[in-house]
């Protein structure tokens, strides 16, 4: 009886373990057919808080508009490339990644070319430093590479690495190195619109500031979770908690109204208005602020 | 021996369910990321939620003024398991995709920046638990 038992027992774990090779192989075999940056995944590591996630918008977009508002390029408002290779410990690594994404994205659409290389280069070395070169395969390097002349693949193609970076940190249990990248790209993209305002007064732009009111909030949500890891979170955190009191005086006005719809190219549009009152002053502290928080992250 | 029998069972159970939960997520982001192609760029995060029943996933998001945005929810890998809403700051509800049967996705154009929350669930009608992925592009 003893031995039927361990018969038994012994065809259920081999049987079990059949059913996860076979299993492991044919997801093995699609993996390989795959073109685009796979990652694996485990939905025991989301980024949930009791059910409410936070957005923290695209650094891109800040660069758009500074294109379109006609300011001109400006590499001095950039983290020099010569930097990356000063960062010491993985904190730093990932906000600068964030940084440099951030910066990648200006040059980018500002057709610079040279500048977009250099930063790949910086970007694909600290990715190396940080173990997610995963996010980074060759097939994407060689893509990114290809389209570098390509203003909207090349955005497209960065745009879609870094969400597979975002993916492929919370899989593996590094939610903090996501949320510093995600961190580095919006302080870089805040300081660079302050940057140019300072230089020639754009309300479009300062406007475009004072809307950081809610993404910083957002920012602070996700960041707290990590505040007891280390001194560098907690100093981090505090800043923008410090920062969050003078957003917290801008002055905004919303109006509802009724959004329209286009059924067949599915497609609303929001039509609500809101009006963000910012004055001189409060842009000016703002703006030292950033500075102060950016030049904690750029130096070294 | 039944110990040891027990503990082999059970941590590869435990793998054979991580691997199949793998499985799982990247199914819904490759049927997710097929919404966000050219000339939408994506806003380089990926949004997740497990729900169960009528559990509600609430998300906080800015958009811009001037940009056109395309928000894709998927659940599994098939179309119309996850009803999504959008609303402004004070809830006015801007959008339901429950009015499009369930689409998996929806363009919105912004006059002026917005605060949005955008509510996710499951509809229980086909499905009762699941993982919820969001994902955001952007074109200028």
């Amino acid at each position: 009886m003893y031995l039927n038992h361990n018969n038994w027992s012994v065809r259920i774990v081999l049987g079990i373990f059949v059913l996860f090779a076979a299993y492991a192989c044919s997801n093995e075999e699609e993996k390989e057919k795959e073109l685009e940056v796979k990652v694996d995944s485990s939905a025991s590591t989301m980024l949930k808080f009791n059910n409410t996630l936070f957005s923290v918008p695209s650094p891109h977009q800040m660069a758009f508009l500074a294109k379109n508002q006609k300011v001109d390029y400006n590499k001095e408002f950039l983290n020099p490339t010569s930097n990356a290779s000063k960062y010491t410990n993985d904190f730093k690594k990932a906000l600068n990644m964030g940084v440099y994404g951030a910066n990648l994205g200006y040059v980018n659409i500002y057709e610079q070319n040279q500048d977009a290389i250099n930063y790949f280069a910086v970007i694909k070395s600290l990715a190396t430093q940080l173990n997610i070169i995963g996010a980074f395969n060759p097939k994407v390097i060689s893509r990114i590479e290809k389209n570098m002349n390509n203003k909207d693949s090349l955005l497209y193609i960065v745009s879609t690495t870094y969400r597979n970076a975002d993916q492929y940190l919370k899989d593996n249990r590094r939610d903090d190195m996501g949320v510093l990248i995600l961190t580095g790209g919006w302080v870089e993209s805040v300081y660079i619109m302050t940057q140019i305002c300072a230089k020639q007064k754009n309300d479009e732009i300062m406007y475009r500031i004072g809307e950081q009111k809610h993404p910083l909030e957002n920012l602070i949500k996700i960041l707290s979770p990590f505040y007891n890891q280390s001194e560098e979170y907690q100093k981090l955190i505090d800043a923008f908690i410090d920062l969050a009191y003078d957003f917290d005086a801008i002055d905004f006005k919303y109006n509802y109204e009724e959004p329209t719809v286009d059924v067949k190219n599915k497609l609303t549009t929001v039509n609500g208005k809101t009006e963000v009152i910012i004055s001189p002053e409060q842009f000016k502290k703002i703006s030292e602020k950033i500075e102060k928080i950016r030049t904690s992250i750029v130096g070294y | 021996m039944k110990k040891v029998f027990i503990i082999l069972v059970g941590i590869i159970s435990i793998t054979f369910y991580v691997a199949v939960m793998a499985q799982t997520t990247d199914e819904v982001m490759n049927h997710c990321v097929k919404f966000i192609t050219h000339p939408y760029i994506s806003d380089g995060q990926q949004y997740r939620a497990l729900l169960n029943e009528d559990e509600v996933a609430e998300f906080h998001a800015t958009f811009y003024g001037g940009s056109t945005y395309r928000i894709a929810a998927c659940t599994g890998n098939s179309d119309g398991a996850l009803i999504f809403s959008v609303y402004d700051s004070d809830r006015h509800l801007l959008f339901t995709n429950r009015d499009y049967e369930n689409t998996p996705y929806w363009d919105f154009k912004f006059k002026s920046t917005v605060d949005c929350i955008i509510e996710a669930q499951l509809d229980n009608k086909i499905k009762n638990s699941g993982l919820a992925v969001m994902l955001i592009g952007f074109k200028q």
